[in-house]
């Protein structure tokens, strides 16, 4: 025969259940935590990743996978100072008005702040960007944001290299 | 038996307990603006009165501003530090002729602010006049409840 147990017992029962599921999941959840270097080496491989699917992607001029990337609000600033939408950005490779003679990107500083990555770098691809050679090494920063769980392009500037400043032009030499 | 369920399940859904995506507070963007704004005049004000003094005032609010780990590409392309850049300003090889910029755009993420503008400030850098537009991006990120600016870049504008 099975005892009747009064409410206050099983409430009592309750809490204790309720405390130990809280602490093993506390348990199990601390244990995929990870130191904030290797957290921040696991965003870095991530959005090299992202780089370079972009990277084969504007030289593919493939729009889908950029559409991926580019984040809605994207700010991008070209190297001659012009600011330019998502919308204008894909339009210039729907168009073939900007191809890459050469591709080569490089040099990557990482700084990672939670959910928002700050990438820098030097580009010495040879773009042949509304009929004009461009040859000229740009650095650029780039800025990479998580939105809903993807990490997306939300900004990115690029400023030509002063060759008066030698340290600059030393990875495009190499 | 179900209502052990029913308590795991409402615990696998309280983001307290699971240590859940943070959400940002309760700013809006207007609030967020406002800030970003209020502090990048700051800097801008900090600046000048860094140059002018080489070095002897604006100095701490500077610090305050700059991220410690800041990156800072200027119009030459060249990446500087928050040292370097500090030792630019302080060194006397950039005057203020006039300050100003004409426009600018906010972008909030959360706690990370990209801040785009044009300047038109009228600087002498390294004894050479420079009084062409620059289009410059600014990103601050709040870092223990505190907005700094974490990387800037700028562009000469080029003649269309």
């Amino acid at each position: 025969m099975r005892l009747k147990r009064s409410p206050c017992v099983r409430i009592l029962r309750r809490l204790v259940i309720l405390s130990t599921l809280t602490t093993t999941l506390h348990g199990l959840l601390g244990a995929q935590e990870q130191p904030v270097a290797s957290q921040d080496s696991a965003v870095e491989k991530e959005i090299l990743s992202i780089e370079t699917l972009k990277n084969d992607a504007m030289q593919k001029g493939d729009t889908k996978v950029l559409k991926q990337i580019y984040g809605d609000s994207l700010i991008f600033v070209n190297a001659r100072g012009q600011v330019l939408t998502k919308k204008d950005r894909e339009k210039e490779f729907e168009s073939g008005s900007v191809k890459y003679v050469s591709f080569r990107q490089g040099d990557y500083h990482f700084r990672i702040y939670g959910n928002t990555a700050v990438v820098t770098g030097i580009a010495c691809s040879v773009v042949d960007y509304h009929g004009r050679i461009n040859q000229t090494p740009r650095r650029f920063t780039s800025v990479y944001v998580k939105l809903d769980g993807r990490w997306r392009f939300v900004a990115h500037q690029a400023t030509l290299v002063s060759d008066k400043e030698p340290r600059n032009l030393q990875y495009c030499s190499n | 038996m179900r209502s052990l369920l029913v308590l795991f399940l409402v615990m696998l859904a309280t983001p307290g307990v699971v240590g859940g995506h943070k959400t940002g507070g309760a700013n809006t963007t207007a609030d967020v603006e406002k800030d970003i704004l209020k502090i990048d005049d700051q800097k801008d004000h900090a600046m000048q009165r860094y140059v002018a003094s080489h070095g002897e005032a604006g100095g701490a609010e500077l610090d305050q501003i700059y991220a410690d780990d800041l990156v800072f590409v200027n119009t030459r392309g060249t990446l500087l530090t928050k040292a370097q850049r500090l030792e630019d300003l302080r060194s006397g090889s950039l005057k203020f002729i006039s300050f100003g910029r004409d426009s600018y755009s906010l972008r909030a993420y959360g706690d990370t602010v990209i801040m785009a503008g044009r300047a038109t400030s009228v600087v002498e850098y390294q004894g050479k006049l420079n009084r062409v537009p620059r289009r410059f991006t600014n990103v601050y990120i709040k870092l223990n409840g505190q907005w700094r600016l974490v990387a800037h870049q700028a562009t000469t504008i080029a003649e269309p």
